[in-house]
């Protein structure tokens, strides 16, 4: 794979751009191609970065203090974290 | 709660361990923790998440599921695949994407319904949500990197991360063939990692 295709598909992949059989050989081919994941892992970081763009406003405290809540509410349930998800997303 | 050290950084390698050491305190249940990561990330996810949906009671629950994710999966967290902040971002990008989608499906509202200029030619009066400077210093050099692109990288850009268009509906958008969308897509990522290395 060409460093131009590595970069390309990383980018589109970084921007949920690819979707069915093309996520799926691009998964497959990363797993295969560690200068593939490392384009693809520095392309993501910069893919964050993009929130940046949109016009900033602050979150409402309200939605803090919903949240809160609610982690008093888990911890009072299930502890730790974790105890009552029943999957896991892939982190990173 | 284990202090986390330099909290305010102007170090992206130091944000980021402290996001990260933030992240596992989180998963070990350290309600504080949880609260600074909130603190240290809720502006620009919320802000995002406003601008893709165009609804603060929307954005608000988006941003509401990704913290809790973020609380539920913590110790799921790789810090070899990303950073903590970029899990949140797709976090929170990948539900706000999938809601304007599920909108569009029901509505047929395709046209309207994607932001047509982010408005940073003119002072479109939105208020400052970053009292951080931190995040104050990074957001304004990553507005600069986006301005410093050529238009056309810039428009597919801002298409594919806060449309939520696909590729092909991209190259609609912009009339002009799909491999050309692609290829502008990858320049205008690589132009930003340029600029924004010191950051990353």
């Amino acid at each position: 794979m060409s460093r131009e295709v590595r970069e390309e598909s990383s980018a589109l992949h970084a921007l949920g751009l690819l979707a069915g059989d093309e996520l799926a050989r691009f998964r497959r081919e990363c797993h295969a191609d560690p200068a593939l994941r490392e384009v693809s892992c520095v392309l993501r970081e910069v893919t964050a970065h993009l929130v940046h763009w949109a016009p900033p406003y602050a979150a409402p405290e309200a939605l803090r203090e919903r949240l809160l809540e609610g982690i008093d509410l888990r911890r009072g349930t299930a502890g730790r974290p974790g105890r009552e998800a029943s999957g896991r997303e892939p982190a990173g | 709660m284990a202090e986390a050290p330099l909290l305010l950084t102007n170090d992206p390698g130091e944000r980021d361990r402290t996001d990260a050491l933030l992240l596992g305190l989180v998963a070990e249940g350290d309600r504080e923790a949880f609260g600074r990561l909130y603190d240290r990330f809720s502006g620009p996810l919320y802000s995002a998440a406003l601008h893709i949906l165009q609804d603060a009671a929307e954005a608000q629950d988006i941003v509401h599921d990704a913290f809790i994710t973020l609380w539920e999966k913590a110790s799921s967290f790789e810090r070899t695949r990303g950073s903590a902040f970029s899990w949140a971002v797709t976090l929170v990008r990948n539900r706000a994407i999938d809601r304007i989608r599920m909108r569009r499906r029901r509505a047929e509202l395709l046209a309207e319904s994607v932001p047509e200029d982010l408005g940073y030619g003119t002072d479109n009066g939105a208020p400052s949500a970053d009292d951080a400077a931190v995040q104050g210093d990074n957001a304004r050099l990553v507005r600069a990197a986006i301005a410093a692109l050529p238009a056309e990288q810039r428009r597919a850009l801002e298409l594919a991360f806060f449309g939520g268009l696909t590729q092909e509906e991209i190259a609609r958008r912009l009339e002009e063939p799909l491999g050309t969308v692609k290829a502008r897509i990858r320049r205008g990522l690589l132009k930003l990692r340029e600029a924004l290395a010191p950051q990353l």
